[in-house]
């Protein structure tokens, strides 16, 4: 009983170190945003308008959703590769069921399940089955990109009703739907993390699994949590996708992986586990995207745009080594 | 020694399809296409198996798991030489980088047809599709005829270095040029994907607030520019190019401007008719090519019949 008691007080304590490294990298991407906010600002003189602010946060608004529970993977050392796949597949499931029922809570229940039901069986492959989450992940990828492929048998599915457009591109109170939605997850997340207790677990299972299991952590319980979440996250954004461009088909997903991932890395996650944060996370998505709205804004010529995009999110992942290692020699 | 290793790789074969009792029908044709996500890709599908059963050839269908991928093409070519299909209909994913096994299949005597992606050379029995640099002057005058021959314009581009992309986006540079007063002012990319073009579209509209047209080279990304368009309160003209179902009801409904018609299912239909008549020992030219209409609002209803009661194009009308 002690020994649980005295390894627990070694993981809290252990957090607290690493909260003052997290707030550090934090104020790192907000400068990044920043430097980007400022430069684009001299540049043109549309970026820092109302509108386009509400554009940015909108466009970064679905990246966040996607990214969300992805977050909490990471932190416990994991990944889910399936978050776009499943993104595409629950978009399909409930553009179907809408059509075949004409029922918004059906076809957004549908959605919603759909997206936790492949988070959950990540999980029984993860924490049950042992399986790397990198593989476990990438073959749930396949399943669901082959389901929405059949189900969808080359087909879009197009033309929704209004009540459900409102979620992706709705406003309430003159703020788009998906950010006041964003606005939510990142304030339930950022409490979840910091202040209860199964946040705090989730870094002590990112950074020492067997030491936590050790004290007493309930690990395997905790997986499924972050996984189903993730899956749920995933099939949430499917729904504010579909929701935004009012159609969707097999394909939108996979074009979505990969900036996901590095949204979730800008945020100052690592594929080592044990770190990231919800208002980091967003600030990756928002660097993210002023990056690609102010090349639109600009004008940059459409040959130079994904280098200019490359050297960007280079940019980010230097500076925060960069910044590691003066913490080091501290 | 070759063809004693080739006699064997036969025997192999026909061993194994009789083990395995595989369907080698004699008249069988291998349809491939790059995805299972476009719809045009399933209008070619659909289009080949009809046009195949009304002539008594059945098909078999390859499509890579994953969306355009080279490598999963260049097998799927390789094994379904192995069945020995009578011929294939082939939209190659990269033309160029197919040539070696396309030339490999060609000298096997297994008659191989170019359909809609054209291959620069190759051992092809014949190319069926589109000119896209057509299709897009087509859809760049529709745009331009629509604005009274003034305006400023924006081009939303697929994928950078796809073929279908540069010739249609050099279609409707080409296309502009004929009218001074239309000023294109930038030309970006989105990838093909709705998404991204709705996305590009809402950043344009902050920068340059007086578009009066947009120009996408694909409908998908056409309508993804609309979604912004109404969204923003503006007042600029859509023009896409393909013609999918949902682009031509928004040109139906007055929402899109134009679209210039890209149909998989006649370009299959009349690949599965060079096929037979080259079995037949009949003429086929080294081309078939296809020329796009301009769907409008006055004959969008024509572009809206269902897959299974459209109709190939008559043969003689699109080969003289």
């Amino acid at each position: 009983m002690s020994e649980a008691t005295r390894s627990g007080r070694d993981w809290h304590s252990a957090i607290d170190k690493l909260r003052g490294s997290e707030i550090e990298s934090i104020f790192l991407r907000l400068a990044v945003l920043f430097v980007v906010g400022l430069f684009l600002t001299i540049a043109t003189d549309t970026f820092l308008t109302q509108t386009n602010l509400v554009n940015l946060l909108r466009q970064a608004s679905l990246m966040f959703l996607l990214a969300a529970g992805l977050t909490l993977v990471l932190i416990v050392g994991g990944i889910d590769l399936s978050v776009g796949a499943n993104l595409a597949l629950s978009a399909c499931l409930t553009a179907g069921v809408y059509k075949a029922t004409n029922s918004v809570p059906l076809a957004i229940a549908t959605g919603l399940a759909t997206g936790a039901a492949i988070g959950f069986v990540n999980s029984l492959l993860v924490a049950f089955l042992k399986l790397p989450p990198f593989l476990a992940t990438f073959a749930t990828l396949w399943v669901c990109q082959g389901l929405a492929f059949f189900y969808m048998s080359g087909s879009v599915i197009y033309g929704f009703p209004p009540e459900m457009r409102a979620l992706g591109s709705g406003f309430w109170l003159g703020i788009p739907v998906p950010v006041i939605l964003m606005t939510i997850i990142l304030i339930f997340l950022t409490v979840f993390l910091r202040r209860s207790t199964i946040g705090h677990e989730l870094y002590a299972i990112g950074s020492n699994a067997t030491a936590a299991r050790l004290s007493g952590i309930p690990v395997r319980r905790r997986l499924i949590l972050v996984y189903v979440l993730s899956g749920l996250t995933a099939g949430f954004a499917g729904i504010v996708y579909l929701a935004r461009v009012n159609s969707a088909d097999a394909g939108v997903g996979e074009p979505l992986l990969l900036p996901v991932i590095a949204v979730v890395l800008i945020g100052g996650a690592s594929l080592y586990g044990g770190r990231g944060s919800a208002i980091g996370t967003l600030s990756g998505a928002l660097i993210l995207t002023a990056v690609l709205n102010g090349m639109n804004l600009l004008a940059i010529d459409s040959n130079l745009q994904p280098m200019a995009a490359g050297l960007v999110v280079l940019l980010a992942l230097a500076l925060e080594a960069v910044s590691k290692k003066h913490q080091r020699k501290k | 020694m070759m063809t004693f290793k080739n006699s064997i790789r036969t025997c192999a074969v026909l061993a194994l399809s009789q083990f395995l009792a595989l369907p080698l029908a004699a008249q069988e044709i291998a349809v491939f296409t790059k995805n299972q996500v476009d719809p045009f890709f399933n209008d070619i599908r659909v289009g080949a198996e009809m046009a195949a059963a009304a002539k008594g050839w059945s098909t078999v269908q390859y499509v890579p798991t994953k969306p355009n991928n080279l490598t999963e093409q260049i097998s799927q070519l390789e094994d379904a030489s192995l069945r020995n299909p009578d011929a294939i209909l082939f939209v190659p994913i990269d033309p160029d980088a197919l040539a070696p096994v396309v030339e490999r299949v060609a000298n096997a005597g297994i008659p191989i047809v170019n359909v809609a992606d054209r291959a620069a050379s190759g051992s092809y029995l014949t190319f069926v599709g589109f000119d896209d640099v057509v299709l897009g002057e087509v859809a760049a005058k529709a745009l331009a005829d629509r604005l009274g021959g003034e305006g400023r314009v924006v081009i939303i581009e697929g994928v950078k270095g796809s073929k279908v992309n540069e010739d249609r986006v050099n279609g409707f540079r080409s296309g502009l040029s004929a009218f001074p007063s239309i000023e294109v002012i930038t030309s970006q990319p989105a990838n093909f994907q709705r998404l991204q073009a709705l996305q590009v579209m809402e950043n344009l509209i902050q920068s340059t607030p007086d578009i009066d047209g947009v120009l996408a080279s694909i409908d998908a990304m056409a309508l993804g520019a609309l979604e912004a368009i109404e969204a923003a309160g503006i007042e600029a003209q859509v023009v896409g190019v393909d013609g999918i179902s949902e682009a031509v009801e928004a040109v139906r409904d007055g929402r899109m401007a134009a679209t210039a018609e890209f149909s998989g299912f006649k370009m299959s239909c009349l690949a599965i008719e060079a096929v037979d008549r080259a079995a037949n020992g009949l003429d086929v030219p080294a081309e078939i090519l296809l020329s796009g209409s301009l769907i409008t609002a006055e004959n969008a209803g024509d572009f809206l019949v269902p897959l299974e009661e459209q109709t190939c194009p008559d043969w003689d009308a699109v080969v003289n």
